[in-house]
């Protein structure tokens, strides 16, 4: 099938060509013989030309009014609403120079298009007009970065309030998981050394260490018998096993490796309470983001693997998932999710549910990584998170 | 038509020994040929092999993106039981092919093809050179290209698949071979392959850079020089301070994938296991690739804009317009290319403040290109078009550099970007003005020089229909992912149909896949159309557009030394068109000024 297709193209393009390369051929007779393009040809492609500039305007002008319901609803956080009027203001800029420049271009193309006895006029340059070009653009870029500057160190530097809720984004392949700060409004410390079956986002409390260290010592003794027994299969001329091996083998050094930084922190912390403070009552949910409305959310964001990008496109916000680091974002959502349909829908808007998606390319799955986010009301928000146990309970076994 | 110039004798001791009678035999002249015309022919066409192949690619995932979970036998047939399995795509497929269509798109096309193709052609021819300062090198810099091209394609034939982290290939994605299939093998041919291809880039470069300053004719002054060739050689320095940088960058992460370092890689937990190399950044790479990544959109789109200003000069029959200004805005585009990377990081969790300057520094940029599309839009003013291909393709890419500039200035404000970063308003954004644009560009400049390169020219009609069905495809495909964009929908996946959020927007999806397959269609004219003339096109005439640059004054045949006798000597700027006190309406520059006249301009 894909075959015929592609024959029966190849064949139309050739049949094209022969026509017009006949027709060519007759023109040429006709003594047209000096120029390669002749003067009809051109009038028809300046004609063509400006067909083409009313059409692209019109199909514009089309899909800015079917489709701009499906640009997403006003913002559902406070500082998205600076972002959308910049970003107004910014477009309606560029729609009044995209079309001024567009139209005078189709207009010049179709007024000065090649004619029997028409000079062109002698113009290689005018400094006033270069000026005029070069300090009006100026002015208006210059506007527009202070502008988006202002917006942007708004967004970015909001000052944390008294109950704002601390929390933490750990992105992995290929999924989400969130921890709340828990009551005293402080998030644990976390290694990614701790990291075992149950504590899957490597929290650290003097308990998660011990176990951490059990558990990488398990790895390390079946990681070393395996590394001996593949050894002396290799050694005995047992072919394609050498990758195994190899594999055993940085597997036991990661472990080992592993084990010495458990040990560190033991050594360095077993009686510092102090530093696993504020782990023991964080919250740990894992199928939905919960938020207040009308409270701050100052998020940070982790990465267990490779590079994610937290993308809440109806907060005007994301951020990147960085392995190694931690990253930060904060915003205020401005509606419930009940109270956002019905700002969507007085929008002509659709809208389902808040949705976290990850926005920077992960792996296979990638698009399927998303999170359902609900904005409650604060009293509601509360409630909700207190259903949830503590990390400390929940390691615990409680 | 024009005989200026050509028949006059020079004055002998400018390098009039150039032109030897060789011995050739079919694989000193079409293969190992050191000629820079059989260099420029064959990186053009090994430009248009490979685009072909990206352009391949990006149907079979346009085809995804609009009917997912459709079966296609035209998937199935080019890729097989294993990755389209009833033709039905793999999402780990459909991840490399993206990232393959990109890679050689933007570096074996737009890269290597473009500057290959048009720097080799054009600066001797232009310059009055007998050929480039390095025959030698220039050579190995096509058969590195070549070979780079051939690792590239090959490494799509690998079981695990080829790479798959996306064109920018971030780690730790790319760093562990076991994060996603294609970061095995796959990613380590994907890096030979470039590292081979940096080194065809800088060896072309250097070369480019050394001819233009040393092997001018007489009286061609650097402000003598065309539009084409100052922007090949600020194209080629770019292209010397920023391939090394990303070479480093390639090495790096080499390094970390076979050796064990962790220039890129901290605290990792993969697949049950903490991985031993910690203290590196995802960060450090990105930076690296962009420092290279910025200044290549413009390697890529200067020396389009270069070929364009020649050809809407030319076709303009006038000159082009603040030739100076021009040419600073250039240097000024090139010198702010090396200081906006992070304008791409954004969202990476880089410093706010970092965000502050390279807005600054990015909005800056506009200013250059704005002073570029204005004096376009000057030089037709008052023209006497001659709406050749050539020029029809000049004047869609100041269309498109106008359209995806403007979005430009909304990436570029960080504020504004936080929203729209790796949506498809970007993919939107780049394709209309570098993508698209520089492919413009080298369409103009194909359609204009053919008869330079081959003696005969193309059809125009096909050109047109050509021209109309690019175009056409162009704006159908790339201008509705805006509203894809600020509709929310990410760039780089596989499907959005799983998404409440996106079902309404699905059938834009396939809007723009069938403006695809189109413009798809629409290639094959051109394709068609070049080879075919090759053979059979009309005889060209010596100057057949009258256009005032040297290279138009060497015989059609393309002889070894370019010129037979002397090599012409330069009086004038090469715009002087339609210039008042001559009775045509061009004035070569290789003719003498007349008494009392000035140059002017
Ligand atoms: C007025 C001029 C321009 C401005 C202000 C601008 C700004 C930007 C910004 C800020 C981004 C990053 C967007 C994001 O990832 O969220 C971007 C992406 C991009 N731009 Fe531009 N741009 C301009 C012109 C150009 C030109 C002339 C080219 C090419 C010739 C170009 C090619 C690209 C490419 C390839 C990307 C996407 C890279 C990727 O993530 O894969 N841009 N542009
Ligand atoms: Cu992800
Ligand atoms: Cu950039």
């Amino acid at each position: 099938m894909a075959l015929l297709i592609f024959i029966t193209v190849v064949l139309v393009v050739v049949a094209i060509a022969k026509i017009m390369r006949s027709h060519e051929l007759a023109t040429k007779l006709n003594g047209d013989q000096e120029d390669f393009v002749s003067l009809s040809e051109i009038k028809t492609q300046g004609f063509l030309y400006v067909l083409f500039g009313v059409i692209l305007f019109t199909l514009i002008g089309v899909q800015m009014y079917a489709w701009g319901k499906y640009i997403l609803p006003s913002s559902a956080s406070v500082h998205g609403d600076e972002i959308d009027n910049l970003f107004d203001v910014t477009m309606n800029l560029i729609l009044v120079t995209f079309f001024i420049t567009h139209t005078v271009m189709f207009a010049f193309i179709y007024k000065y298009y090649q004619k029997k006895g028409q000079k062109a006029f002698w113009f290689p340059h005018n400094n006033k007009l270069e000026m005029a070009w070069t300090i009006i653009p100026a002015i208006v870029l210059l506007s527009l970065i202070t502008y988006g500057l202002s917006t942007w160190s708004d967004v970015m530097y909001q000052e944390s309030t008294k109950d704002s809720v601390k929390l933490e984004v750990v992105a992995e392949q290929f999924k989400w998981t969130v921890r709340y700060s828990g009551k005293d409004r402080e998030l644990g410390k976390v290694n990614f050394s701790t990291i075992t079956g149950s504590n899957a986002l490597g929290i650290m409390t003097a308990a998660s260490v011990d176990s951490s260290l059990v558990d990488t010592r398990k790895q390390i003794a079946g990681l070393e018998r395996s590394v001996k027994e593949l050894d002396s299969l290799v050694e005995h001329g047992w072919s394609g096993k050498e990758d195994e091996l190899s594999d055993a083998e940085s597997k036991l050094s990661a472990f080992k490796a592993n084990e010495r930084r458990l040990l560190k922190f033991q050594k360095e912390h077993a009686k510092d309470a102090a530093y696993y403070r504020g782990s023991e009552d964080d919250v740990i949910v894992r199928d939905t983001l919960y938020l207040a409305k009308d409270r701050m959310a100052e998020f940070t964001f982790r990465s267990k693997d490779v590079l994610h990008s937290a993308y809440f496109p109806h907060f005007r916000a994301q951020m990147n998932c960085v392995p190694g680091q931690k990253t930060y974002f904060t915003f205020t959502p401005k509606y419930t999710s009940e109270e956002m349909k019905e700002v969507a829908a007085s929008e002509g808007k659709n809208f389902v549910l808040f949705e976290l998606v990850c926005n920077k390319i992960c792996g296979a799955s990638h698009y399927k990584m998303r999170f359902p986010i609900v904005v409650l009301s604060q009293k509601d928000f509360d409630a909700r998170v207190a259903t949830y146990k503590t990390f400390g309970d929940e390691f615990a076994g409680k | 038509m024009s005989d200026h110039g050509h028949h006059e004798e020079g004055h002998h001791g400018h390098d009039d020994h150039g032109h030897h009678a060789h011995h050739e035999t079919f694989i000193s002249k079409y293969i190992f040929s050191q000629d820079h015309k059989m260099i420029g022919k064959q990186f053009l066409i090994t430009a248009i092999i490979m685009a072909v192949i990206g352009m391949g690619m990006s149907i079979i995932f346009r085809l995804q993106l609009a009917w997912p979970g459709e079966k296609f036998a035209f998937s199935n047939f080019f890729l097989g039981d294993k990755w389209a399995p009833d033709g039905l795509l793999d999402p780990n497929m459909y991840l490399a092919l993206v990232t393959i269509h990109g890679t050689i798109i933007v570096f074996f096309v737009l890269t290597g093809g473009l500057s290959g193709t048009f720097s080799n052609l054009l600066i001797p021819y232009q310059l009055g050179a007998r050929d480039m300062a390095s025959g030698l090198l220039n050579m190995i810099s096509y058969w590195l290209f070549f070979i780079s091209s051939c690792i590239m394609i090959a490494s799509c034939f690998v079981e695990t698949g080829p790479a798959s982290a996306g064109w920018t290939i971030y780690p730790p994605l790319s760093a562990i071979p076991t994060a996603i299939p294609g970061s095995g093998l796959g990613m380590t041919l994907w890096l030979v392959s470039m590292s081979i291809f940096i080194a065809s880039s800088l060896l072309g470069s250097l070369n480019y850079i050394v001819t233009v300053f040393n092997l001018r004719t007489k009286g061609m002054t650097m402000t003598r020089m065309p539009l084409t060739i100052w922007c090949f050689l600020i194209t080629a320095i770019l292209g010397v301070l920023s391939f090394p940088v990303l070479l480093s960058c390639c090495l790096l992460l080499m390094f970390d994938r076979s050796f064990g370092t962790a220039f890129y890689l901290s605290d990792i937990f993969f697949s049950g296991v903490p991985l031993e190399a910690t203290g590196g950044s995802p960060l450090l790479f990105e930076h690296l690739f962009w420092f290279l990544g910025h200044p290549e959109v413009y390697i890529i789109l200067l020396p389009a804009l270069g070929l364009i200003s020649e050809v809407i000069s030319t076709n303009s029959r006038k000159p082009i317009f603040g030739y100076r200004a021009m040419i600073v805005s250039v240097l000024a585009i090139a010198f702010l290319s090396f200081i906006v990377w992070g304008h791409h990081m954004f969202m990476t969790g880089m410093n706010p403040f970092l965000g502050t300057v390279f807005t600054f520094t990015t909005l800056l940029i506009a200013i250059p290109s704005a002073i570029k599309v204005f004096n376009y839009l000057a030089t037709i003013w008052k023209g006497n078009l001659r709406l050749s291909p050539a020029m029809m393709y000049a004047l869609g890419m100041v269309s498109l550099f106008i359209s995806g500039g403007l979005t430009g200035l909304i990436l570029g404000d960080s504020a504004l970007d936080i929203n729209i970063h790796d949506t498809y308003f970007v993919v939107g954004h780049f394709h209309i003005v570098m993508g698209a644009g520089a492919i413009f560009g080298m369409f103009a400049g194909v359609y204009h020089w053919f008869p330079r390169m081959y003696g005969r020219m193309m059809m125009p009609k096909l050109g047109y229909l050509h021209f109309w069905m690019t175009i056409v495809g162009v704006y159908g495909v790339f201008f509705p992912m805006h509203f894809l964009g600020l509709a929310g929908v990410p760039r780089r996946y596989f499907s959005n149909e799983e998404y409440e959020l996106f079902k309404d927007v699905q059938h834009i999806n396939v809007i723009i896949t069938g403006f695809a397959i189109m413009a798809a269609i629409g290639q094959f004219v051109f394709i068609f159309n070049f080879f075919y003339s090759i053979f059979k096109g009309r005889k060209s005439t010596q100057n057949p557009w009258e256009s005032n640059t040297l290279e138009w004054t060497a015989p059609i045949e393309r002889i070894h030394g370019n010129w037979p006798n002397a090599i012409p000597e330069v009086h004038r700027w090469p715009y002087d068109y339609s210039k008042p006190g001559y009775e045509e309406d061009f004035v070569p520059q290789s003719v003498p000024l007349k008494e009392g006249e000035s140059e002017g301009h």
